[in-house]
């Protein structure tokens, strides 16, 4: 395949998930008080979910550019159900297949890990009325989620989005009383993110042929 | 040149003439019109009115109809007055354009003309429109010419509702004459036989029919030289829905029309129906006809009843209902319907006397009074509706509420509120001092305000149907329904309660039947309020607390809308506390002649009910419109905004591997501005298989559909833009994704 032909996929596939804002991106940044794994069942799991919610339209989700501070991703300690693929040194994509109860990834951390960051970007196609649902955990030894506080919607997960939400995207900090875990995400506006370049890409590629 | 919109009116206006046999006219003498009047209005069709007659011959006579008020391009239809029904004529007008004015007159063979009628057709009901319509009844011949009702035309009326006794069969004579026998001069029909002691001196169906003819021609004359000629005016100034009470029937069996006959003592001229004392008549399970409406004394007076109002007679298919399995409805004609007005109105007409078990008496030699105290009032069985009209009614205010009608207007001629304890009467102290020979103090009073529920009325003598509709209006959530009713001879608002246990002899079992409320109105020109001869707000403030007063004792929720959700802006004339803190007299009028309008706003949130009245006046006073200074003005306003359908939003499903469940939040948002009546509650319909609902709070029993697993958010009220949200659990599913289709709950009665 020429460079040619490529950079005109690139950029019509990319202009066409901006067209219809089929697509989200955030970067997410989880903060571990290196404190808390003297009472954490450690090691820990950073675990992702991408769930169906019946709905005629499927979604994808794709998490890449990990980055660990004090620490690292374990090798050889994925468990992976449902369409799911990936390591978290390089990256993972989920889709949600509906004929599973559940997509889901996890992998295993070094103890003194003290921050963990990612890039997620999900399509964004609305099913009604139940939204697929990509979520970030973190479990422990056991395989149990670390509990959130009452206050987190759910209880357990440190950041969901409910796919096609026109305001998806939510964190929650802390784990029970202990001040530990924080973490933030930066939602990104999808369409300009995929548009420019799609444009860009369309526009190069025509002047080359107009040339 | 045919007008474009009428060319359909025209072309069936050709076939109708075939139909009424027009030949080659006689010689006429001119020919006078009673009057005129449209009703039974659709987004398309009308039914037009008059009574023409040719030195008592039959008229032939020709429709003109035109949206310009000066006829200049009419469409055309031919017609002849019918000798046998009192040479009236109606004509079903088809191929109307909606929301359009029209305007009618009829022309004789030399010209001579009717006076000018007119109606708007409603809007298509997918046209959100705003409506704007009145009610009253109650027109004894007594207060004619009903001087209120001279201010009708000038409300501009989408439509009126003539809510029953439209005629009474009672003497009036009102002393000024336009001539013996005129109009003034109108004794009592002839008597049909009394009971419980039935007369075989009864009238004849001949005196039947001419006597109860007479009384509703009367209704559009004078009573004074050049005064009002009573209704005529106000029949032809807008579309009318009419519905038939007691007095229309002969106030006697005959407004039983679902009871039994017992043979031929149905017939007026040999007697007047079975005794209402004896308890094996309370319900009527007859399979065969013996029913009073298929006796000829009932059909007769309907009939009269028919030939001088603008129903639609043909409604149902064939002519009459095809209920072979409901021999009560089987074979009737029915004058039950429903009428979209636009988007976000339904007006809803009942006929709840041509079904009716037998108004019950104490048993006892001699004794007439009501029986509305257990058991034989609170016998299930007793309908007033009748199995297929019921099953029509709740079925059509549930397709209104799937449909997103705001708002829908129910029409009954007997009221559905509770004034008085179940079976009993209240107890009323401090009535104030008004008129002459009265004491204030509990003594003898030539009036006291209504203290109990009738053997007519729902709650009176059928409160287990009156139980069963208001509970399925409420475990199905159907929102902003409003009852009109009149026949109590005063204007009152009241909330509605019901039994949701259906222990309707148990009056602490009642709740409120939420966003559910009725109009009581009138009378338009009847006896009652003329008793109260003081007309000061000091008088009817001292009557509603008297009222409010005894009916807290007696644990019964008293009158008006106090904390009604969607209340606002209350105007009472003399009250200026209204507005901030209303009370039960704000939503009372004992002392006039009235009429109330009600507005739907163009968005349909938004109802505005106006009480419009004038102070009562004595009977056979004849007073026009405006003497002795007595004009009309608002005697009260209200407004209900409607509460908004609340609004569900799911997250999606997240394994919880603690609880080895799946986890979904649920959120009920409320985007009205008036609070949801809790608890708010959410079920989940149609839930795949696969899974279970783990932490729910029950299933479903009452609210349709049945079965489904749901959860409860909040026990309180959810506040305007306020949200609850909780966590739904869900059983881990061997395969597949979990689903469901939620619907949210709301209201107290156990989902």
């Amino acid at each position: 395949m020429t460079s040619k032909t490529l950079l005109k996929l690139l950029a019509a596939g990319l202009l066409l998930a901006s067209e219809s804002g089929h697509a989200a991106y955030y970067h997410v940044a989880i903060q571990i008080d290196p404190a808390l794994y003297g009472t954490l069942n450690a090691p820990l799991f950073l675990d992702f979910q991408l769930n169906s919610g019946g709905g005629a339209v499927a979604n994808s989700a794709t998490i890449d550019h990990f980055s660990f501070t004090g620490g690292g991703a374990t090798p050889n300690t994925i468990t992976a159900s449902g369409a799911v693929s990936g390591d978290l040194s390089s990256s993972v994509a989920l889709a949600d297949d509906a004929t599973n109860p559940y997509n889901e990834f996890f992998q295993g951390f070094a103890n003194g890990t003290t921050a963990i960051s990612f890039d997620v970007l999900t399509t964004s196609n609305a099913n009604a009325p139940t939204p697929d649902s990509f979520a970030v955990a973190l479990l422990d030894s056991s395989l149990g989620n670390l509990q959130l506080p009452s206050s987190a919607p759910d209880g357990v997960s440190l950041f969901t989005v409910s796919i096609g939400d026109s305001n998806p995207g939510s964190s929650y900090a802390g784990v029970g009383s202990a001040s530990g875990i924080t973490t933030s995400f930066v939602p990104s506006p999808a369409t300009l993110w995929l548009f420019a370049p799609g444009l860009a890409g369309l526009r190069l590629f025509g002047k080359r042929r107009a040339a | 040149m045919t007008h474009p919109k009428l060319s359909r009116i025209v072309r069936l206006s050709l076939l109708a003439a075939a139909g009424f046999g027009l030949s080659a006219l006689p010689a006429y003498a001119a020919v006078s019109f009673l009057g005129v009047a449209a009703g039974d209005v659709s987004s398309d069709e009308a039914i037009v009115w008059t009574r023409a007659v040719d030195a008592s011959a039959a008229a032939n006579v020709t429709l003109q109809l035109d949206t310009d008020p000066a006829f200049s391009n009419p469409a055309t239809r031919s017609g002849t007055t019918d000798a046998n029904k009192d040479y009236t004529l109606k004509l079903d007008l088809t191929g109307l354009q909606p929301a359009t004015v029209y305007y009618y007159r009829f022309v004789g063979p030399s010209s001579e003309t009717s006076s000018v009628g007119k109606f708007k057709t409603a809007p298509a009901p997918t046209t959100a429109a705003p409506v704007h319509f009145a009610f009253s009844g109650d027109m004894d011949g007594l207060m004619r010419p009903y001087a209120l009702a001279a201010t009708i035309p000038a409300q501009n009326l989408d439509f009126y509702v003539n809510l029953g006794d439209v005629i009474y069969e009672n003497a009036s004579n009102a002393g000024v004459t336009t001539g013996t026998p005129g109009p003034n001069n109108s004794p009592s029909v002839t008597l049909s036989g009394n009971i419980p002691a039935p007369s075989s001196t009864g009238a004849t169906q001949a005196q039947l029919y001419g006597d109860y003819s007479k009384k509703y021609r009367e209704q559009f004359l004078p009573v004074n030289n050049g005064g009002q000629f009573g209704l005529k005016t106000f029949y032809a100034a807008q579309g009318n829905y009419t519905l038939y009470d007691n007095h229309e029937l002969g106030n006697k069996q005959y407004i039983n029309g679902g009871a039994p006959t017992g043979g031929a003592v149905g017939d007026m001229s040999s007697g007047a129906g079975v005794d209402a004392r004896v308890s094996t008549n309370d319900v009527n399970s007859s399979t065969g006809s013996d029913y009073m409406n298929k006796s000829t004394g009932f059909q007769t007076l309907q009939q009269v009843y028919l030939n001088y109002q603008p129903i639609k007679e043909n409604r149902a298919a064939g002519g009459t209902i095809n209920a072979p399995s409901d021999p009560r409805t089987h074979n009737t004609k029915q004058l039950y319907f429903a009428q979209p007005w636009g988007k976000n109105a339904l007006y809803i007409n009942v006929d709840d006397r041509a079904y009716r078990d037998i108004r019950i008496k104490k048993a006892g030699s001699g004794n007439t009074a009501d029986e509305t105290a257990a058991p034989r009032a609170n016998n299930a069985s007793r309908t007033m509706l009748g199995a297929t009209q019921l099953a029509w009614l709740e079925q059509t205010l549930l397709d209104a509420q799937n449909a997103g009608t705001a708002w829908k207007f129910v029409a009954v001629s007997d009221p559905i509120d509770q004034i008085g304890p179940i079976g009993g009467s209240l107890t009323l102290t401090g009535l104030p001092n008004f008129g002459s020979g009265v004491d204030g103090n509990g003594n003898a009073s030539p009036y006291g305000p209504v203290n109990s529920d009738g053997g007519k009325s729902w709650i009176g003598g059928y409160r287990a149907e009156r139980n069963a509709l208001l509970k399925f209006i409420a475990d199905h959530q159907i929102t902003n329904v409003v009852f009109l009713a009149t026949d109590d001879h005063q204007n009152r608002i009241n909330e509605l309660t019901y039994s949701p246990t259906g222990q309707t002899e148990v009056q602490s079992s009642y709740v409120k039947a939420p966003y559910v409320f009725s109009v009581v109105a009138g009378p338009l020109g009847a006896t009652g309020p003329d008793l109260i001869t003081n007309h000061t707000f000091a008088v009817a403030q001292q009557l509603a607390n008297s009222l409010v007063n005894a009916q807290q004792t007696a644990g019964v929720e008293p009158i008006g809308l106090q904390g009604y959700p969607g209340l606002k802006n209350v105007v009472r004339e003399n009250d200026p506390a209204a507005g901030v803190n209303p009370a039960a007299v704000d939503f009372y009028s004992p002392d006039t002649f009235n009429y109330n309008v009600l507005d739907v706003s163009a968005d349909g949130k938004t109802l505005t009910v106006s009480g419009v009245g004038v102070n009562a006046t004595p009977q056979n006073s004849a007073k026009e419109y405006g003497a002795d200074g007595n004009t009309a003005r608002t005697i009260f306003s209200f407004q209900v905004d409607a509460p908004a359908k609340p609004a569900i939003s799911l997250s999606g499903y997240v394994l919880n591997r603690g609880l080895n469940k799946f986890t979904q939040q649920v959120t009920v948002t409320n985007h009205g501005t008036v609070p949801l009546i809790g608890p708010i509650r959410v079920a989940l319909d149609n839930l795949s298989g696969n899974t279970a609902l783990a932490n729910g709070s029950g299933v479903t029993i009452n609210n349709a559909p049945a079965g489904s697993p749901y959860i409860t958010l909040s026990t309180g009220n959810l506040p305007a833009a306020g949200s609850v949200s909780a966590t739904l659990q869900f059983n881990k599913p061997a395969s597949g994704s979990i689903s469901h289709t939620p619907r949210a709950i709301t209201g107290s009665m156990a989902p």
